[in-house]
């Protein structure tokens, strides 16, 4: 300090400009080091986790490239003996069973579109007992969060094998079962979206001595339903995907004639029934997307 | 008659309303005046039930109101109608519906969570907003309109209540002042019509001069006046404020 302040003010802060520059540098350096040495340490540990895991996970890399031409054949075999000059008589060749696979993969919408519809009118109800904002009760929220929990984290299929089991073989079981996953998953999204409404809105329903059930119906509902609904479409696009192979544990759908071609080595009715079922879902999601941009998008709602 | 004795909300730490005693004639016409976290919305909420008192009593015919749980609650929360500052519209449903939630308290009241409503109903929602001059507007969705004609929505859906009371909180410090006007316009004619008391809560004072026959001020959840507008004056105003700078925001 003493050898600034015997010069003049303007070196001064120069002089301190340049110092603190040239300590900074020196931090700046020590700053940059200390984070690579961080991203190292990072990278050796999960190298080694990755080893670790593949040697307790019996991951054999050199059996994996030898089998890699077993797959390769594998849709070799799946591929069709087609030809130019009989297409139209190889192709029905190919599509031999077509009708009851369309039959199939019909049901298996149905079983996707009637499961969805179960877990929007559930998920809708149970969002408001979920919601923290909106629930009657902090027992109701508790409880009904739960509830949705297990309905979300057990599989379809363990629901399929279990309705399977009480219902008998066939759709019902596989409706049930993607149903109550969907309650699940569609409940805690919209419980979600209703804690984020505008509480301004609901007090104004409620103050004309509005019920609870009433407050929800016309102060909380035309908030949410756009989000409600946009969420179901989508939730229409993953059923599609879940209710194709309910069939493998007799839960009804497409997963049936898939799981027989399977097991029979039928390997061209398994591309013939995959690209069916394909072609189905792409149809169904752009389907959905479509309605999610243009339906939902500028809407016009009304209650009465 | 509507009386508050030593009627009481603290939120934590805080005192918002501070042992107010009030009596609240039918037919009146009153302003609550103070600034701003003075006490004066909470004081209106309470007097709906929106907030739960934490001490005292409000009387009405007998009944302690604060004291009322369930079916009751919500009937009297029909008496005790709101208008708010930011309207409180559902914004996604037309103004018909607004309305008609007016009507969600009288019977037959399972029907009306389907969406079905009297034509009774649907007459009287037609009349309100005729009467202000909305009834053009009825099919509209909230969200469309202006904040003057949002406004004068939600005092038909008050009105469809058919309720007793109007508590008023800051029903024009969103608004322009031409839409100022109309709306304390609608409010006086409410009152003088339809014989409905109102208490209004304001923070322009020459408002409450304009249109309220009788002053009620809250400072620091206390009342500090209460009296007719016309034995309002300068000392008491600053009393009021706090200081002359406070009262010339609210002149």
């Amino acid at each position: 300090m003493s050898l600034v302040a015997s010069v003049s003010p303007g070196n001064a802060a120069q002089l301190d400009g340049a110092s603190s520059r040239a300590a900074f540098r020196v931090r700046y350096r020590a700053h940059r080091q200390a984070l690579r040495r961080q991203w190292l340490i990072g990278f050796i540990v999960l190298a080694v986790l990755s080893l670790v895991s593949g040697w307790l996970g019996e991951v054999d890399l050199v059996h994996l490239w030898n089998r890699l031409p077993r797959f390769g054949s594998y849709f070799g075999r799946m591929v069709p003996e087609l030809a130019w000059a009989t297409l139209w008589s190889d192709l029905a060749a190919w599509y031999w069973n077509g009708r009851v696979w369309l039959a199939a993969l019909w049901q298996t919408i149905l079983i996707a579109i009637y499961a969805t519809l179960i877990g929007l009118v559930f998920g809708y109800v149970g969002s408001f007992f979920a919601a923290r904002n909106l629930a009657p009760g902090n027992i109701s929220c508790f409880v009904s969060r739960r509830v949705l929990e297990v309905a979300r984290t057990v599989p379809e299929l363990v629901f399929a094998v279990l309705f399977v089991y009480s219902f008998g073989l066939g759709p019902l079981a596989g409706v049930l079962a993607i149903g109550l996953h969907s309650f699940g998953a569609l409940g805690k999204l919209f419980a979600d979206v209703a804690e984020n409404i505008d509480e301004e809105q609901l007090k104004g329903v409620r103050s004309t001595g509005a019920g609870w059930a009433q407050t929800m119906v016309y102060g909380a509902t035309p908030q949410v339903l756009p989000d409600y609904l946009s969420y179901g479409l989508l939730r229409l696009e993953i059923n599609v995907r879940a209710a194709s192979i309910l069939g493998f544990v007799g839960a009804g759908g497409i997963g049936q004639e898939l799981i027989t071609a399977v097991k029979g080595f039928n390997h061209t009715d398994i591309s013939a029934i995959s690209i069916m079922l394909i072609a189905a879902v792409i149809a169904i999601d752009s389907a959905c997307a479509w309605l999610r941009a243009h339906v939902i998008g500028h809407d016009n709602l009304r209650a009465v | 008659m509507l009386v508050a004795e030593k009627l009481g909300r603290r939120f934590g730490a805080t005192v918002a309303v501070d042992e107010v005693s009030l009596t609240i004639g039918r037919g009146e016409m009153i302003a609550v005046i103070g600034r701003s976290g003075a006490g004066k919305s909470t004081f209106l909420n309470l007097i709906n039930r929106l907030i739960d008192p934490t001490s005292g009593a409000l009387l009405h015919e007998g009944r302690d109101i604060a004291k009322l749980r369930g079916a009751e609650l919500l009937a009297w929360r029909r008496h005790a109608a709101m208008i708010f500052q930011r309207f409180n519209l559902v914004q996604r449903l037309d103004v018909l519906t607004n309305v008609l939630t007016g009507r969600l308290n009288h019977p037959p009241r399972l029907p009306k969570l389907f969406g079905r409503f009297s034509d009774e109903d649907r007459d009287r929602a037609i009349d309100a907003l005729h009467a202000l001059g909305m009834d053009e507007q009825a099919l509209k969705r909230a969200d469309q309109l202006s904040g003057g004609q949002q406004q004068r929505v939600a005092i038909a859906r008050a009105l469809v209540q058919e309720p007793e009371i109007i508590l008023a909180d800051e029903p024009v410090a969103s608004l322009d002042p031409v839409n100022s006007q109309t709306v304390m316009e609608a409010l006086r004619w409410v009152n003088r019509e339809r014989g409905i008391t109102v208490l209004c809560n304001l923070h322009s004072v020459p408002l409450a001069r304009q249109y309220c026959d009788r002053v009620v001020a809250l400072s620091a959840g206390k009342l500090v006046f209460d009296g007719p507008v016309a034995s309002l004056d300068e000392n008491d105003l600053v009393r009021i404020y706090g200081s002359r700078a406070a009262l010339e925001d609210a002149l």
